[in-house]
C-alpha cells in the first residue's frame, strides 16, 4: 500500500483501523472511541476508499503494516474479517472492559472537537462532569473551611 | 477574622455583566448552539429574578426549581443535538444546581445563603464553559452547530 495513502487517513479513521485489525465490530468500536456505530462504518468506509483497499480488513493491515515497517502478505477474505474467534473475541472484551474503564475517567473536550458521540454517550458525558464537578466542590469547600479554620 | 464580602447589589450587577458579555460572545460567534444557550441563559436568569420575589428560601423554593427544571431540559436538548462538546459540559453543571433543589426538599433545616449561593454557584462555570468551548471550536474551525 502506497505510503501517501495511509497519511492521508485522518486519526480518527486510524483508531478505527487499528480496533478492526483487532477483531472490534463497528458496534464495539463505537463503544470505545465514544462514536456510533454509523459514524464508525463512515469512517471505515472513507479510509477503505482513500487506501483503495478491498475490505476493511485488508485496509486494517495495510494500516499495521505500514505502521510496523512492513508490508504483510494478504489473507483470505474468510479469515481476515471474521474476527469470531473465541480467542479474538476474549481478547476484544477484555480490552474493551480495560479501555472503557480508562474512558470513565477522561473528561469530554470542552471544544475544539466535533461532537459525533451518539444519545447515550452525551448523556453518560453529562453525568460524568455532573459527578466529578460535585465531587470538587466539595473537595474545594473542605479546604477552604479548614483553611479558614486554621487562621481563625 | 471577618469574611470579605461584597455588597449584593455588586455582586448581582457583575453577574449580569458577565452573563450579557458571555451570552453576546456565545450569540455572535458560537452558531446556532451558542445562540439558542444564550436565549436559553438569558430568559432563565430574567425569570429567575422575578420567580425568587415569590416564596422563601428557608425551604424549596418551587418557582426557581421550575426555571432550573425546564432550563435543564433545554439544555439537555441542546447537548443532544449540538455539534459541539460544551453543551454536555453546561448541563452538567445545571444539573448539579437542580440536584440542590431535590436535596432541600429532604433537609429539615435550610441555611438559606447555602442553598441559594449553591444554586447560583453554577451559573458561573456555565457561563465559562461555554466561552471557552466556543473558543476552543473556532480556533480548531469546527463549523458551529
Amino acid at each position: 500500500m502506497d505510503e501517501q495513502k495511509i497519511e492521508r487517513l485522518t486519526d480518527r479513521q486510524k483508531d478505527c483501523l487499528r480496533l478492526v485489525a483487532q477483531g472490534f465490530t463497528s458496534k464495539e468500536i463505537g463503544r470505545l472511541l465514544d462514536l456510533s456505530p454509523s459514524t464508525v462504518d463512515n469512517h471505515i468506509t472513507m479510509a477503505v476508499q482513500l487506501l483503495g483497499a478491498p475490505s476493511r480488513g485488508a485496509a486494517a493491515r495495510a494500516l499495521a503494516g505500514a505502521e510496523v515497517g512492513q508490508y504483510l502478505p494478504s489473507q483470505s477474505a474468510d479469515l481476515a474479517d471474521s474476527g469470531d474467534s473465541a480467542m479474538n473475541r476474549s481478547k476484544a472484551e477484555g480490552k474493551a472492559h480495560g479501555i472503557f474503564g480508562q474512558r470513565l475517567l477522561i473528561l469530554p473536550p470542552v471544544g475544539g472537537k466535533k461532537n459525533d458521540l451518539d444519545g447515550t454517550s452525551r448523556t453518560l458525558r453529562i453525568l460524568q462532569v455532573a459527578v466529578l464537578a460535585t465531587a470538587s466542590a466539595i473537595a474545594l469547600t473542605i479546604l477552604i473551611s479548614g483553611f479558614f479554620r486554621t487562621l481563625g | 477574622m471577618p469574611a470579605f464580602t461584597l455588597p449584593d447589589a455588586l455582586v448581582i450587577n457583575l453577574y449580569w455583566v458577565l452573563a450579557l458579555l458571555c451570552c453576546g460572545f456565545a450569540a455572535v460567534a458560537g452558531g446556532r448552539s451558542g445562540r439558542i444557550g444564550a436565549l436559553m441563559i438569558i430568559t432563565a436568569s430574567v425569570a429567575s429574578v422575578v420567580g425568587e420575589q415569590f416564596g422563601p428560601w428557608n425551604q424549596t423554593h418551587i418557582p426557581v426549581m421550575t426555571i432550573d427544571f425546564i432550563l435543564l431540559a433545554g439544555f439537555y436538548w441542546l447537548a443532544l443535538r449540538s455539534k459541539s462538546y460544551w453543551p454536555i459540559w453546561v448541563t452538567g453543571f445545571h444539573l448539579i444546581s437542580v440536584f440542590s433543589h431535590i436535596a432541600v426538599l429532604f433537609a429539615d433545616d435550610v441555611r438559606q445563603m447555602l442553598y441559594y449561593g449553591f444554586g447560583a454557584f453554577w451559573s458561573l462555570p456555565i457561563l465559562l464553559a461555554m466561552v471557552i468551548g466556543i473558543s476552543r471550536d473556532r480556533l480548531q474551525r469546527i463549523e458551529p452547530g
